[in-house]
C-alpha cells in the first residue's frame, strides 16, 4: 500500500516534536540515553501515530497492538509519544527519572499505563513478546471461529490476528543468547503476529557493535532462524511504513525488520558519537540541537 | 508406609488428572518431559503441551508473556535450570510483576544422585525464597505432591515447587489435606523437635524411632511450604522442645534451616541445629550413599540430634 506524501511529511514533523521533547528532558535532568533514543524516534512515531492499533483513552484495551520496548533504556521516546497522544499532561515529561514518576528510568509496565513491558535487562523482551503473541493464538484455539482454525503448532493458522506484538531491540542486544532462544521459539510456533525491529545504530557501550562482538551477517542470521527479514533505512519514514505493512501480511513466520539507523540522529554533534549513549546536554548544546531540528529552545 | 512413588511420577499423574478436569492452563517443558514426567500430559493433551526445548531463559520469559495475557502456564524443568539458568527471568519477569506462573522443578538436591553436582540443586530454595512474591513448596510424598499441585493452580501468583528424583514412602495420612503455608505435625515428642522437608521427612521419622530407642523423645514436623513458612508452628515447637533440628536436602545456607532461624530471630527460644549440605557441593553417587555421607539419613540425623541435645542440656 502506497503511503501518500502528506502522511509521510506529517509523521516526519511529529518525529521532530518527539525529538524536541526527548532532548528537553535529557537537558533538564542531566541524564538519559540520548543516542539510542534519537535513533529510534522515526520508528516510534510511525508505530504510535499511524501503524499501531492503539487507543490512548483505553491503554488496556485487550485487542490493542502491544509494543515491547526491549531496549528499554530508550523508553523516553515512548514517553514522548504517549504524552503527545494526550495520555499524560506535558508536565509529566518534566518528572522523567524522578521518584514516583510514571516516567521511570527504564519503562515499567506496572507503573505506567501505555507501557507493555518492564524492560532494561537486554535480551529478554523478545521472549516476553513471543509469550504475548502466543497467548493471542492460544486464545484463538479456545474460541476458534471455525472448526478449521484450530491452533496446533504443526499447522499454519490463517486468520487475521486480533492484535500484533512489536518488539524493539538494540543491536548490542543481539549479543544476548536469549534473543536467539526466542528466535527459535517464534519460528517453531509460527508466530506471524510477532514483529521484531532491530534499531541497528552500530554502537554499543564499549565501541562499535561489530568491534565489541560482531553480529554481522545480521540479516542472514535472522533468515537462518526462519524469520521473514526486511532491511530498511530506519530514518526513512516511507520505508518504515512499508515494512510494517509488509510484515502484517506475512503468515506462518515472524518478521524481523532490521532498521539501519544513526545513533544520535538529527543533531550533528551527536550523530554516530558513542559518548552520546548517555550524557547530559548543556544549555548551549541544547540550543544548537534545537536549531538543527528546526525548533526553538526555550530555556 | 508400604507404597513408594517418586514425587515426579506422582506429579506427572496429578498433572494429567488436572488436565482432564480443566483446560485453562498450558504445560511448558524444557525438553525433559520423560524425566519430569510431564510426558503423561504431553501424550494426552498435545495441543496444550508446549515444548520450549533446551532453552530455559526463553521458557520463563515467554511464560511471563503468557501469564500477562491471562493464560496460566505450568513450566517444567530441573531445579538447577529453573532457578539458576533462568534466575533473572524468574525474578524480574515473573516475581516483580507478580505474574501467575507455576514453576515445577524436579531432580532437586542430592536425591538426584549419580548425575552429580551440575544437576544437583542445593541452592534453589535459597534463591527462590529471596524473591518477593514467590511461594516455595517442597512436598514430602506423593500424596502431598498431588495436593500441592492443585493448591498451586487454584492460587494466584508466582509459585515454585521442588521435587526430587527417587521413590519415597508415603508419610502423610491418606485423608490428609494440604494447606498452603501450614506445617504438618507427624509425630509428637517432648525432648526435641525435628523440622524436615521433602525427601528428608521420612528419614526424620526413622531417626525419631532410633532416638526413642535411646530414651530421647523427638517430635517430627513436615514443613511442605518453605515460603511463606508456618512461623506459628515453629514458635510452638520452639516453646515445647529443648532443641530444634532442621533437616533438608539443600545447603544449610538460605533454605529451611535459615527460614526457621529467621522465624526465631526476634524471639530466640531454643538452640537450632541445621542439617543439610554444610556449604559444600554434593557429588555423584547413589542418593543413599550421599545422604549417609552428609548425615542426612536416619542414622546420621539421630546421631547429630543426640549429640546436639546433650550439649543443649549441659548448656541450659
Amino acid at each position: 500500500m502506497a503511503h501518500d506524501d502528506a502522511l509521510v511529511h506529517e509523521l516526519e514533523a511529529k518525529a521532530k516534536i518527539l525529538a524536541n521533547d526527548c532532548l528537553t528532558q535529557f537537558c533538564t535532568f542531566s541524564q538519559g540515553h540520548v543516542g539510542g533514543t534519537m535513533s529510534v524516534l522515526e520508528i516510534i512515531t510511525a508505530l504510535y501515530f499511524h501503524h499501531l492499533k492503539f487507543d490512548p483513552k483505553n491503554p488496556d484495551w485487550a485487542e490493542r497492538d502491544r509494543v515491547v520496548m526491549s531496549k528499554a533504556h530508550c523508553c523516553e521516546a515512548i514517553y514522548a509519544a504517549l504524552t503527545e497522544l494526550g495520555m499524560y499532561p506535558k508536565e509529566t515529561l518534566g518528572t522523567y527519572y524522578c521518584y514516583q514518576s510514571p516516567f521511570q528510568g527504564h519503562a515499567d509496565r506496572w507503573c505506567t499505563p501505555g507501557i507493555d513491558f518492564s524492560g532494561g535487562s537486554l535480551g529478554q523482551g523478545l521472549s516476553f513478546a513471543a509469550g504475548l503473541a502466543l497467548a493471542e493464538k492460544l486464545k484463538m484455539h479456545y474460541n476458534p471461529p471455525s472448526r478449521q482454525d484450530t491452533f496446533l503448532p504443526r499447522y499454519i493458522v490463517r486468520y487475521n490476528p486480533k492484535y500484533r506484538v512489536y518488539c524493539i531491540m538494540g543491536d548490542g542486544e543481539q549479543h544476548e543468547g536469549q534473543v536467539w532462544e526466542a528466535a527459535m521459539f517464534a519460528t517453531k510456533f509460527k508466530l506471524d503476529n510477532l514483529i521484531g525491529i532491530v534499531d541497528y545504530n552500530k554502537w554499543s557501550l564499549d565501541g562499535p557493535t561489530n568491534d565489541v562482538m560482531p553480529i554481522e551477517p545480521l540479516v542472514d542470521k535472522w533468515k537462518a532462524f526462519g524469520w521473514n527479514v526486511i532491511e530498511i533505512n530506519g530514518h526513512d519514514m516511507r520505508q518504515i511504513l512499508d515494512a510494517c505493512d509488509a510484515a502484517a501480511h506475512v503468515t506462518g513466520k515472524p518478521t524481523m525488520i532490521i532498521a539501519h539507523t544513526i545513533k544520535g540522529k538529527g543533531v550533528s554533534f551527536m550523530e554516530g558519537r558513542p559518548e552520546w549513549h548517555a550524557r547530559a546536554l548543556s544549555a548551549e548544546a541544547m540550543a544548537q540541537a534545537m536549531a538543527e531540528l528546526g525548533r526553538e529552545w526555550m530555556a | 508406609m508400604s507404597e513408594r512413588i517418586s514425587l515426579r511420577e506422582a506429579y506427572g499423574q496429578a498433572l494429567l488428572e488436572l488436565g482432564r478436569e480443566r483446560s485453562d492452563f498450558v504445560v511448558l517443558e524444557g525438553d525433559l518431559s520423560d524425566s519430569t514426567r510431564t510426558v503423561h500430559f504431553a501424550r494426552a493433551f498435545p495441543e496444550r503441551f508446549l515444548d520450549c526445548g533446551c532453552a530455559e531463559m526463553n521458557m520463563m520469559g515467554m511464560a511471563a508473556g503468557l501469564a500477562a495475557s491471562g493464560v496460566l502456564p505450568v513450566a517444567n524443568t530441573f531445579s538447577v535450570f529453573s532457578t539458576m539458568k533462568a534466575c533473572e527471568q524468574v525474578r524480574t519477569f515473573i516475581c516483580y510483576p507478580n505474574l501467575n506462573v507455576k514453576i515445577v522443578s524436579t531432580h532437586a538436591g542430592l536425591d538426584l544422585g549419580e548425575a552429580g553436582v551440575t544437576h544437583q540443586a542445593i541452592e534453589d530454595v535459597a534463591i527462590m525464597r529471596s524473591f518477593p512474591n514467590m511461594t516455595v513448596i517442597s512436598p514430602a510424598d506423593g500424596i502431598e505432591t498431588g495436593a500441592a499441585l492443585r493448591a498451586m493452580v487454584q492460587s494466584t501468583g508466582p509459585m515454585y515447587m521442588r521435587l526430587g528424583r527417587s521413590d519415597l514412602p508415603i508419610v502423610n495420612d491418606r485423608g490428609y489435606e494440604f494447606v498452603l503455608g501450614k506445617a504438618v505435625n507427624l509425630r509428637a515428642g517432648g525432648d526435641l523437635c525435628i523440622i524436615a522437608t521433602g525427601v528428608t521427612v521420612s528419614a526424620a521419622l526413622d531417626a525419631a524411632d532410633l532416638l526413642a530407642g535411646r530414651g530421647i523423645s523427638a517430635a517430627v514436623i513436615n514443613m511442605p511450604t518453605l515460603k511463606p513458612i508456618d512461623r506459628k508452628a515453629i514458635l510452638r515447637a520452639a516453646r515445647q522442645a529443648t532443641a530444634l533440628i532442621t533437616v533438608e536436602d539443600h545447603s544449610i545456607i538460605g533454605g529451611l534451616g535459615s527460614a526457621v532461624l529467621e522465624s526465631l530471630a526476634e524471639t530466640p527460644l531454643v538452640p537450632v541445629l541445621r542439617l543439610g549440605l554444610p556449604d559444600v557441593f554434593g557429588e555423584s553417587g547413589r542418593p543413599a550413599d550421599l545422604f549417609a555421607k552428609f548425615g542426612l539419613d536416619a542414622r546420621g540425623i539421630a546421631r547429630s540430634a543426640e549429640a546436639f541435645i546433650s550439649r543443649a542440656r549441659r548448656a541450659s
